[in-house]
């Protein structure tokens, strides 16, 4: 087996892995349960969906670890796909705004993991750490409400991982 | 034109529309004897974010652009500084064989 091979075995599974998550998310934030339990999902879906384009990208890479502007440059780029014209149309004129906004928006999920967050900012979905006032914090406490339902990039975001989802092939 | 050439110019002029700040594209292995054969596409624009290396994303074939394509976005001074370094770029994306189809100021 040749490593484009092995390498779309590794795609298609990050992507299935990466869809499961996904409604996984979903399930959980339509629950009363603190909202960090569902965006810990949301952070693995968008990693594991921007592995597998990445693994269909370049499919003689081994299977990488997501830099920090890695999953930024991910939505970028479903912006920047094939189907985004048949997708967007004549609204592409409206997108310039929404493509940068949503790419930081992306880089403000990947950094709730901690093995990001460590290096930027210690707020995270799994772990306690101590604030700037000394108090130490568990995930539970925090209501992440710059990431709730209310927020229109949010709900951006999400739709834009729906279509992601849906369109993702394993590039020959 | 080739029909390959042509398509992948709607793709670009797409891209020209939303952002100003895109200064070039380089497009890899576009003109080849199989049309599913994937095409490699590297933008250099303003508005990249900054990865320290060229990482390439694989998308579909759509009714406009028929073919699989790789498409890398790396930010202007990164690639300035970086493009000659060994490793930025992925195997067999050698500039000096490609296609460049966007070459102009930034806005």
């Amino acid at each position: 087996m040749t490593p484009p091979d092995i390498n779309a075995r590794w795609a298609r599974a990050y992507h299935r892995q990466a869809a499961s998550d996904f409604e996984t998310y979903k399930q959980l934030a339509a629950t009363e349960l603190p909202r960090c339990h569902a965006l810990h999902y949301l952070q693995m879906t968008t990693e594991k969906l921007a592995k597998a384009y990445r693994l269909a990208g370049e499919p003689d890479a081994s299977p990488m670890t997501v830099r920090v502007h890695t999953l930024g440059n991910f939505v970028q780029l479903v912006f920047r796909s094939p189907k985004s014209i048949d997708r967007l149309g004549l609204r592409r004129f409206q997108v310039k705004y929404e493509r940068r906004s949503l790419a930081d928006f992306a880089t403000a999920v990947s950094r709730l993991a901690p093995a990001v967050a460590e290096y930027l900012q210690p707020r995270n979905v799994e772990y306690p750490w101590e604030a700037n006032d000394g108090a130490v914090l568990a995930p539970i406490d925090d209501a992440f409400a710059d990431f709730g339902p209310s927020n229109r990039v949010m709900r951006n975001f999400l739709s834009l991982l729906s279509v992601a989802i849906e369109e993702f092939v394993v590039v020959p | 034109m080739t029909d390959r050439r042509r398509q992948a110019q709607m793709l670009v002029d797409a891209w020209l529309r939303d952002d100003d700040t895109l200064v070039r594209v380089y497009a890899f292995h576009l003109l080849v004897d199989r049309d599913d054969a994937p095409a490699e596409f590297l933008i250099v624009s303003g508005s990249a974010l900054p990865t320290g290396r060229v990482e390439p994303f694989g998308f579909g074939p759509s009714s406009v652009v028929p073919f699989p394509t790789r498409i890398a976005e790396v930010p202007s001074d990164e690639f300035e500084e970086r493009k000659d370094d060994p490793g930025y770029l992925p195997a067999g994306w050698r500039l000096k064989d490609a296609e460049v189809l966007v070459a102009r100021d930034a806005a």
